[in-house]
């Protein structure tokens, strides 16, 4: 195993690599093929859209470059580390160290304000209570809702809560950034002013970001789009060429 | 229908580690209430019997000893049913490596008497008119002093020795509990020894049939007030009267009546306290399930089952849920009923009463449970069947933790980690749940507590009763001496001062009834005795007629300080001033000058003990005064508070068994409602590791928060102990003397020490749980939503 980060600051080190990749669940009697033979390769500073109809398999995708699920089989590397048979307490520490998650559901705690719960990446990535607050500050101010800060998620809109949810992510500045259907609890215009968001944090902070969602709109604001089908991952025609 | 049957069963099958603790909770409330409320019944039921099968006397007269052949007859007076006279007389059992046994010797006559406090052969044989030196000894005194038939005794009455035979081991109505020493300020078993002898023992060396005692019953009916005055005007005049003694106020019978009230006052009490926080629990836990099964609920209201048909449907594992309540609480309530009165039965040395169960309490006792399941159950399925099946379903992450208002202002400018926060905050998130939880488990705690402050009152209140005396032994004589032989027992080695006193019984009339007192006459510049005074003040120099009375038996006269009464000692009168009102052990304790009471009985300077303050070894002291003769006991100070200190001892195994009772209840909650708030917040604690927090910060999190909610209940418990402590002392007063409320450190450490400790414990399942869930399904689950 590499965990040696000065590695991957050479170009042709990707940020994520996956080969071979397959994840199967048990259901009773039955073994069901989520993932079949799933390759990818991500850049540092690329931007990523994965999509595919509903139960193709995103999630689960997303969730074992993320730390959260394992692949049954194949290697999975991701910002230096091998994640194939980690122990939970490693997992923990790479999922705070490496990677920053936003949910279709924003999926913030309902009893802190808005200000402390993006103090919560940074804090549960180590960084002392100050510095914490002064990252939470910043990228709040970054997703423009500095005045919102000591309101809580319910007196929230969904596009707010979303907001406060990317800040949560990007707050302790991870080197990877996964985004599970952003946008699918937000209605169009809102959608709209999420993505813009995305885009400008992206460029601005040079993210490496990978997108997960059946919304082939989200596909625009990427740099390069796959379609996962089958169990495995297929190239579509770049929407957009990176700067 | 079916299928919803089988939905209900199999959603309480989910969480049937809750619902057996609910019906556990139920079992112990109904099992405490039906045993303990069995368990004083049977125990005045077992005396009645013993009452009714030895044909207790109504009344007793003492009187100075006399030819029976002299005794007035009875039998001319309509009212009385049979009269008996027996000799009862104060005497010494030797013992191998203590001082004298106080041991009273009661002859009857196994032909013509004995119908009247009937004794019971238990063990051996009674005695018989062939074998004169053949004695039955009391069941206490065979049990305290390792007496069996067979064993030989010797007893020292009017200084002469009998070396006697036990042939058997008896138990009479007028002994029911173990006989103490009434002279004794806190009688303790033991104290007394009663041996049943033939009249011929005595008779032989003394050349007269002797007696003292007569025995009279009453026809049905009949009021002993009445008659007693009728009896006392026939016999004044014939006889030397020294004490008329109906059989409520016989010593035995009213320390009996006195301590079985102060059990059904206490007990009660006690049960009421247990199963309110029973009942609270169960409703809570009950109410924490439908509130849960709110988005399914919704769902099948959704489906368009009819609302009423839901509801009946989960009655059904509640109703399950009773029958195993009552069934288990049936075996608890055997056991506590045995427990309970056995273990006050040998704490005063009763006998112990049959096992069994009152079917009345027991037919209370269910409905309880059924009232209380159903109310539980259907006023959460009302609320939530009245709801749209969409309001039902439409329950959002949120939901209550609107209206935080002010409460959460304050807690979001609270400085600390973020786990810290949102662990203090999630307590301020459901305000109701944790103010439920904090006061079912300050409840809880506050219930042991109070048991055992209880305890500790009982004690220190009966030891203060003495302790600030100056005396460290009190002599009692079988026959008065002049004050003036003070010096004698003064001149002993070890003795520095010795006090003269002088008991005698009379009655006293107030504007309400006429009472029995116990007087004890002491000089009153002496303060050689200093009971707790109530009201007014106690004796001082100078004093001439005041008169200080115990508290119960001067409000059941009517009696007032600075009220003139007069006293009646047998057809001698004398005028008193009641000065003030003291806290006794037994109704009818009495104070006043030593000089007065020498007049009402004309005794001239004679007094019958005296209060002996030592300087040397006691033991030792004790052993010296004894070499004198005329000396009935001496019983030491120490003694006396090591008795009462005893007694107590034997009364915890009550209290523990309270104790325990309440401190599973609480347990068991503390488990079901921190389970239960801490996995409905599941997804959030899944979040927080999604985010990266590590397995410690987020066992922290949730730590901190039981702890948090432990700590308050724990502040809390410690009012609601002293307040339940309160009551419960005051119910003891009622029945008894004056419990002052004495609270020592340790009696809520604890408690409060092994339930905040334990507290951790009862989240480690759900903190497991919450430890070992796949992050992707629940994230997946969250979504689904
Ligand atoms: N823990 C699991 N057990 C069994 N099947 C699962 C589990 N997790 C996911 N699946 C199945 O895997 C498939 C892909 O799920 P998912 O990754 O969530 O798809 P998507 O995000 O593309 O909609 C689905 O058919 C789902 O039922
Ligand atoms: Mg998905």
């Amino acid at each position: 195993m590499n965990h040696n980060s000065a590695s991957i600051d050479t170009e042709q080190n990707p940020l994520v690599r996956l080969t071979h990749v397959r994840r199967t669940y048990t259901a009773g009697e039955m073994d069901i093929e989520v993932l079949r033979d799933v390759n990818l390769t991500v850049a540092q500073g690329e931007s990523i859209a994965i999509r595919g109809v509903s139960g193709s398999g995103k999630s689960t995708l997303l969730n074992i470059m993320g730390g959260i699920d394992c692949a049954t089989s194949g290697q999975v590397e991701v910002c230096g580390w091998t994640l194939n048979g980690l122990s939970s307490k490693e997992f923990t520490r790479f999922r705070r160290e490496k990677v920053g998650f936003i949910f279709q559901f924003y999926n913030l705690l309902p009893t802190l304000s808005a200000l402390e719960n993006v103090m919560v990446g940074p804090e549960s990535a180590g960084f002392p209570q100050s510095k914490a607050r002064a990252r939470a500050e910043e990228y709040l101010e970054a997703v423009g809702l500095a005045d919102k800060a000591w309101k809580f998620p319910e007196q929230l809109s969904g596009g707010e809560q979303q907001r406060i949810a990317i800040a949560r992510a990007l707050a302790k500045e991870p080197p990877l950034i996964l985004a599970d259907e952003p946008t699918g609890s937000l209605d169009e215009d809102t959608a709209a002013m999420v993505l813009q968001l995305l885009d400008r944090l992206k460029l601005e902070h040079r993210l490496t970001f990978i997108v997960v969602t059946h919304n082939p709109a989200l596909s625009d604001h990427t740099d390069r789009s796959l379609f996962l089908h089958n169990g495995s991952l297929s190239e579509l025609t770049p929407n957009r060429i990176a700067h | 229908m079916k299928l919803l049957v089988t939905h209900v069963v199999r959603a309480g099958w989910r969480i049937r580690y809750r619902l057996a603790a609910v019906a556990l909770v139920v079992a112990a409330g109904f099992g405490i209430y039906a045993g303990v409320y069995s368990a004083i019944d049977l125990l005045f039921d077992r005396r009645n019997q013993e009452f009714e099968e030895g044909h207790v006397a109504d009344l007793e007269v003492r009187f100075a000893p006399e030819d029976s052949q002299r005794i007035p007859d009875l039998g001319s007076l309509p009212g009385i049913a049979e009269s008996e006279s027996r000799l009862v007389f104060p005497g010494q059992m030797m013992l191998a490596d203590q001082p004298p046994l106080l041991t009273l010797m009661v002859t009857i006559d196994p032909v013509n008497g004995g119908h009247i406090n009937r004794l019971k052969i238990l063990e051996g044989e009674g005695i018989s008119r062939d074998k004169p030196d053949h004695v039955v000894i009391d069941r206490n005194m065979a049990a305290f002093h390792h007496l069996k038939p067979g064993d030989s005794i010797e007893l020292v009455m009017a200084d002469e020795s009998y070396h006697l035979k036990v042939c058997g081991i008896g138990l009479s109505p007028e002994f029911l509990l173990a006989p103490a020493n009434p002279r004794v300020f806190i009688p303790s078993k033991g104290s007394l020894g009663v041996v049943y002898g033939l009249p011929q023992l005595i008779q032989e060396r003394v050349g007269l049939p002797m007696v003292n005692s007569l025995l009279i019953r009453l026809k049905p009916g009949e009021s002993v007030e009445k008659w007693t005055d009728e009896i006392l005007s026939k016999l004044e005049g014939q006889l030397l009267l020294d004490q008329v003694i109906p059989s409520t106020e016989q010593f035995g019978s009213r320390f009996l009546e006195l301590s079985l009230n102060a059990f059904r006052v206490c007990l009660p009490a006690l049960v009421i306290v247990f199963d309110l926080t029973a009942f609270l629990v169960t409703f809570f836990l009950l109410f924490q399930w439908i509130v849960q099964e709110r988005r399914e609920i919704g769902n099948l209201m959704a489906f368009g089952y009819d609302r009423g048909v839901i509801g009946l449907a989960y009655l059904i594992p509640v109703a399950i849920l009773g029958i195993i309540g009552s069934v288990v609480g049936l075996a608890v309530a055997l056991a506590a009923s045995c427990l309970f009165s056995t273990n006050y039965a040998d704490s005063i040395g009763f006998p112990h009463p049959e096992l069994a169960l009152i079917p009345h309490h027991i037919l209370v006792g269910v409905g309880g449970v059924g009232v209380i399941l159903l109310a539980a159950v259907s006023w959460p399925l009302i609320w939530l069947l009245r709801l749209t099946p969409l309001e039902a379903v439409r329950e959002s992450m949120g939901q209550g933790t609107d209206r935080l208002g002010i409460l959460k202002q304050i807690l979001a400018w609270l400085p600390g980690r973020i786990w810290l926060r949102y662990a203090m905050r999630n307590l301020a998130r459901r305000k109701s749940i944790s103010a439920m939880t904090i006061l079912s488990v300050a409840a809880g705690l506050g219930v042991t507590i109070s048991f055992f402050i209880n305890l500790t009152s009982n004690a220190g209140t009966a030891v203060n009763m003495i302790r600030n005396d100056p005396w460290s032994a009190i002599l009692e004589l079988f026959a008065p001496v002049p004050i003036e032989d003070a010096r004698e027992f003064e001149a002993v080695d070890g003795v520095e001062k010795a006090v003269p006193f002088t008991k005698l019984s009379a009655r006293l009339a107030g504007p309400l009834s006429k009472e029995n007192i116990a007087i004890g006459g002491i000089p009153p510049e002496s303060g050689i005795r200093q009971p707790e005074i109530l009201a007014g003040r106690g004796l001082q120099a100078g004093d001439q007629e005041a008169l200080v009375l115990e508290r119960n038996l001067a409000e059941k006269c009517g009696v007032q300080i600075g009220q003139k009464v007069t006293i009646d000692s047998f057809g001698k009168k004398k005028e008193a001033t009641v000065v003030g009102f003291l806290s006794g052990a037994l109704p009818g304790e009495a104070y006043v000058p030593l000089s007065w009471a020498q007049d009402i009985q004309e005794s001239g300077d004679l007094c019958s003990g005296f209060f002996l303050i030592f300087k040397g070894d006691p033991e030792q002291t004790r052993k010296s005064l004894f070499e004198k003769g005329n000396i009935a006991q001496i019983t030491l100070k120490t003694e006396i508070v090591a008795k009462i200190l005893e007694t107590t001892g034997e009364k915890v195994g009550i209290i523990r068994l309270g104790a325990i009772f309440s401190v599973v209840i609480t347990l068991l909650f503390i488990f079901c409602s921190v389970s239960f708030t801490i996995l409905q917040r599941k997804q959030e604690y899944v979040m927080l590791r999604v985010l990266g927090m590590s397995d410690g910060s987020i066992v922290s999190t949730i730590i901190a928060e039981v702890l948090f909610l432990g700590l308050i209940a724990v502040l809390l418990a410690i009012p609601v102990g002293y307040q339940t402590a309160h009551f419960l002392n005051s119910r003891v007063s009622e029945a008894w003397f004056n419990v002052t409320l004495v609270a020592e450190i340790g009696d809520f450490l604890k408690t409060l020490i092994p339930g905040l400790l334990l507290m951790p414990i009862a989240a480690l399942g759900a903190i497991r749980q919450i430890l070992r869930e796949p992050l992707d399904r629940s994230l997946r689950e969250r979504q689904c939503g």
